[in-house]
C-alpha cells in the first residue's frame, strides 16, 4: 500500500508540473461549464427532433386525429405507447423531453363546447397533460405552441370551422331569447350566455390561428412559444415530471455536469499518457526494477487518476455552487456519482493507455475515442438536441452515464433504484476497464 | 535481509551472487538469449561484452526479473527469482536508457526511488545527498532533469540504481552517448563500486571498457556466451598473437613495413632492437575486439 501510495503521490506531483495538462484537467472544464452555462442561459433556439411520448387514453378519433397532427409537426418526434409509468419513467431518466397523456373524453370535449368551457379549462379540466423533463425547459415553449395549435385544429375539425362555432352560439342565443323566462330562468341564462361568450373567443381563436398558419406558410417568422403563450395554453396543462422536486434553475445545473465530463476525459488523457510515457522513456523500467510488483505499479496509476477524476468534478461543482446558484439536491449520492464517474474513466484509462505503443499513437487513438464518445454522450450537445440515430448510439458512451448521474444527485432528485442504473453503467465500464487494461498491460511486459 | 548484507557469503552460496543456468528467451521468432549460463562471483565486475543485438540487454531484462525467461532459472543466491519483488529489493540496475522523470529535479528522483524502496525519510534524504555528491550533481540538486547535459543526466541514471545500496549492481551500457569528461566519471564510480565490495555486472559493446574495467568478460553474440574468463585469459585463448611492425632505414611507408607475429613480442622487441638499420619498432597486442572477431569473424561494431 505504501508503495502505491508513493507511486500515486509521484504522478500528482507529475502533474501538477505538468501545466498543459493542469490546465486541460481543471481549467478548461470549468471554462466549458461556465461558458456554455451563458450561452444555454439566454438561449431562445428552438430545438428540432425532441423526442415525446404519447399516451392516448381516450382512444377515439379525435384523439387519433390530434396525435396525427403532432407527428406531422418537424420539430416533434412522436412516440405512441401505452403505460403513463414507463413514459414518465424514460422522462425522469432523461430518455424522451416530454410526455403528452391524452386523457379519457378527449374525443367528447373536442367535440362539444359546452362540455369543455361549461367546466372552464383549468388544471382538473385539461384535455392534454404534458409531463416534462425539468432539464429540457427549453422544450417547453415549443411544445406548448405544437400541442395547442394541434389541439385547436382538432377542436376545428369536431366543432366546423370558425364561423360555424359563431353561428352556433348566435343561433343559441336566440333560442334562449325566444325562451319564455319560466322554462329558462335567469341564472341559467347567465350561465349560457357565458357559454355563448366562451364559443365566440373560440372562434377568434381559432381565425388567429389560421391567420398564424397562414402566415407561416407565407414564410413570416416563427415567433416560437410566443404564439403558445399568448394562447394562453388553452387546454394544455404542464406538469415536471418530478413534481416538488427542484429542476435545474439555471442553464448551469446542466452545463456543470458536461464540464466534468471534460474534465474526466483531460484524466483519462493525462494519466493515458503518463503511462505510455513511462513506458517509452524508461521509467516503467526503472519501477519495475524496484521491489513493486505491476499491480502495485498500476494500481499507483489508477489511484492518482482516481484522486485527480475525483477532484476535477468536485471542484466543478464548488464552482457551480459558489458562482452560479448550482445547488445539490443529494450530497449523498453526489459523492457516490463522483466516485463512480471516476472509478469507470479511470478504468478507461487503464485500457485506452495500454492499446497505443507509442506517446503520439496512444494520444491521437484516445483523443479520437474520446472525444467521439463525449460528444455521443451529451459532453458538447445536449441529448435532446441531437439526431435520432445518435441518441440510440448514446447509451455506449461513459460520458452520458457520468452527466446523468451527477445530474441524478444535483437537480433530478432521482430516487435509489432511478440513480442505480447510471451507477452501474459507470461501474460496468470501469471493471471493463480495469480488466482489458490490466490484461494488456500484462500482455505488453511478457513481450 | 538488508540490502547491504552479505547474503552471499554463505553456506552454499559462498562466493556466488547471480546465476543463470541455460536461460532461453524469444521474442515471437527472434531468439534473443540461448541457452545462456553465466555465474557472477562476489565483488567482481563481470562485463557482457558484444554487439549491438547481442543478447546483453535482455540478459540484463533476465537477470533483474524484468522478463521471465522462457526455459531456465535466474537466481539470486539464496534469495531466488528476481521476478519477485522482494528479492529485487537486494539489486540495484540502471537501464540502457535514461530513466528518470525529467519534471523531476536530480534529488527529487533519488528521494521518490527511495521511498520506493522502502528507505525512511532521513535515510533517503542521506542517501540522496550522498550520491548526488558522488556523481558530481550536488550544486545541481534542485535543478530538474530536464535542464542536465546528457553526460549529467547518465551519472543520475546510475545514482538512482544506488539509492538503496544494493550489493549487486546491473549497469546496461552505461555509458551509451556520453562525453569523455562523463564516462571518465563513470569509469571511476565503477571503480569506487568495486573497492567498496559492491559486484558489477556492467555491458558494453566497447571492448576499451570491457579491458580497463572488467575482473572477468563474457563474449556474448546471438544470445549465447561464446567464451568467459579474465581479458588476459580470453586474449591468450582467442586473441591469435602479437604482431611486431619493424620500420627499417631506407624503407618509407607502411608497405615496407616488415610484420611479425609471434607469442613472444617483448623477446622479438628485443632482437630487433639489437639489428642495424631498425628505425622504428611498433607492437600490437591482442585485444577483445580480435577475440571477438576470431570467435564470430564479425568485428564487435559490425
Amino acid at each position: 500500500m505504501r508503495a502505491v501510495l508513493s507511486l500515486a503521490m509521484k504522478d500528482l506531483l507529475l502533474l501538477r508540473r505538468d501545466r498543459a495538462g493542469a490546465f486541460f484537467t481543471l481549467v478548461f472544464p470549468v471554462a466549458f461549464a461556465v461558458l456554455f452555462g451563458l450561452i444555454f442561459s439566454g438561449a431562445s433556439g428552438t430545438p428540432t427532433g425532441v423526442r415525446v411520448l404519447v399516451v392516448d387514453e381516450d382512444g377515439s378519433a379525435a384523439s387519433s386525429a390530434f396525435v396525427e397532427r403532432l407527428q406531422e409537426n418537424a420539430s416533434l418526434r412522436i412516440e405512441v405507447i401505452g403505460d403513463v409509468g414507463a413514459g414518465e419513467a424514460a422522462v425522469r431518466r432523461g430518455q424522451r423531453a416530454a410526455m403528452l397523456v391524452i386523457g379519457d373524453g378527449f374525443g367528447e370535449d373536442v367535440a362539444s363546447p359546452v362540455r369543455l368551457f361549461g367546466g372552464g379549462v383549468g388544471d382538473e379540466g385539461a384535455l392534454v397533460r404534458v409531463v416534462v423533463d425539468p432539464g429540457q425547459r427549453f422544450t417547453q415553449g415549443v411544445l406548448q405552441g405544437v400541442v395547442t395549435g394541434a389541439l385547436f385544429e382538432t377542436m376545428r375539425a369536431s366543432m366546423g370551422e370558425a364561423e360555424g362555432v359563431r353561428r352556433a352560439a348566435r343561433d343559441g342565443r336566440a333560442a334562449i331569447a325566444a325562451s319564455p323566462a319560466e322554462t329558462v330562468h335567469l341564472p341559467m341564462r347567465v350561465a349560457l350566455g357565458a357559454v355563448f361568450d366562451q364559443l365566440e373567443r373560440v372562434a377568434a381563436a381559432m381565425e388567429a390561428e389560421r391567420g398564424a398558419s397562414a402566415a407561416r406558410e407565407a414564410g413570416a417568422p416563427e415567433t416560437g412559444a410566443g404564439d403558445a403563450a399568448g394562447m394562453g395554453g388553452f387546454g394544455v396543462r404542464f406538469e415536471d415530471v418530478v413534481v416538488a422536486r427542484s429542476g435545474p434553475r439555471s442553464s448551469f445545473d446542466l452545463t456543470i455536469p458536461q464540464g466534468n465530463a471534460w474534465g474526466l476525459m483531460a484524466c483519462v488523457i493525462g494519466f493515458g499518457m503518463s503511462l505510455v510515457t513511462e513506458r517509452t522513456r524508461g521509467t516503467m523500467t526503472r519501477l519495475l526494477i524496484a521491489p513493486v510488483s505491476s499491480s502495485q505499479v498500476l494500481a499507483g496509476k489508477a489511484a492518482a487518476c482516481f484522486v485527480t477524476a475525483c477532484f476535477v468534478q468536485t471542484v466543478l461543482i464548488a464552482v457551480g455552487a459558489v458562482f452560479f446558484g448550482v445547488r445539490v439536491g443529494s450530497p449523498g449520492l453526489l459523492v457516490v456519482a463522483i466516485a463512480a464517474s471516476a472509478f469507470a474513466f479511470t478504468g478507461i484509462m487503464m485500457a485506452l493507455s495500454a492499446v497505443g505503443r507509442t506517446e503520439g499513437g496512444s494520444e491521437g487513438f484516445g483523443r479520437a475515442v474520446l472525444l467521439v464518445l463525449a460528444l455521443f454522450g451529451g459532453g458538447g450537445v445536449p441529448l435532446a438536441f441531437m439526431p435520432e440515430w445518435m441518441r440510440q448510439v448514446a447509451g455506449v458512451s461513459p460520458f452520458k452515464w457520468a452527466i446523468l448521474s451527477v445530474e441524478n444527485a444535483v437537480w433530478r432528485g432521482a430516487n435509489a433504484a432511478e440513480a442505480a442504473g447510471p451507477l452501474l453503467a459507470l461501474a460496468g465500464f470501469g471493471v471493463a476497464g480495469f480488466v482489458l487494461g490490466v490484461w494488456l498491460f500484462r500482455r505488453s511486459l511478457s513481450r | 535481509m538488508g540490502a547491504g548484507g552479505v547474503w552471499w557469503g554463505l553456506g552454499r552460496y559462498a562466493g556466488r551472487v547471480l546465476t543463470l543456468r541455460e536461460v532461453h528467451k524469444s521474442y515471437g521468432s527472434t531468439v534473443a538469449v540461448d541457452g545462456l549460463s553465466l555465474r557472477i562471483e562476489a565483488g567482481e565486475v563481470f562485463g557482457l561484452l558484444g554487439p549491438n543485438g547481442a543478447g546483453k540487454s535482455t540478459t540484463i531484462g533476465l537477470a533483474v526479473g524484468l522478463l521471465r525467461p522462457d526455459r531456465g532459472e535466474v537466481e539470486l543466491a539464496g534469495l531466488g527469482s528476481p521476478t519477485r519483488a522482494s528479492v529485487r529489493r537486494h539489486l540495484g540496475a540502471c537501464p540502457q536508457q535514461i530513466a528518470l522523470y525529467e519534471q523531476f529535479s536530480g534529488e527529487e528522483n533519488l528521494l521518490f526511488l527511495g521511498k520506493l524502496h522502502g528507505l525512511d525519510r532521513a535515510t533517503r534524504k542521506r542517501r540522496a545527498a550522498e550520491l548526488l555528491e558522488r556523481v558530481g550533481l550536488t550544486a545541481r540538486a534542485k535543478d530538474r532533469v530536464s535542464a542536465y547535459s546528457g553526460g549529467m543526466q547518465r551519472r543520475l541514471n546510475i545514482a538512482a540504481a544506488l539509492v538503496h545500496d544494493p550489493k549487486l549492481v546491473l549497469l546496461d551500457e552505461p555509458t551509451a552517448g556520453v562525453d569523455p569528461h562523463s564516462r571518465h566519471a563513470l569509469f571511476e564510480l565503477v571503480r569506487a563500486l568495486k573497492s567498496e565490495g559492491r559486484t558489477v555486472v556492467y555491458t558494453t559493446h566497447y571492448m576499451e571498457e570491457a579491458q580497463r574495467l572488467c575482473d572477468r568478460v563474457g563474449v556474448i553474440d546471438q544470445g549465447r556466451v561464446l567464451a568467459l574468463g579474465t581479458v588476459d585469459e580470453l586474449i591468450a585463448a582467442h586473441g591469435g598473437q602479437s604482431v611486431v611492425t619493424v620500420l627499417r632505414d631506407g624503407a618509407s611507408g607502411e608497405d615496407k613495413a616488415e610484420r611479425i607475429e609471434t607469442d613472444d613480442p617483448m623477446r622479438v622487441i628485443a632482437r630487433v632492437a639489437g639489428e642495424p638499420g631498425a628505425r622504428e619498432v611498433r607492437l600490437e597486442r591482442p585485444d577483445l575486439e580480435g577475440v571477438f572477431l576470431h570467435l564470430t569473424g564479425r568485428s564487435l561494431r559490425d
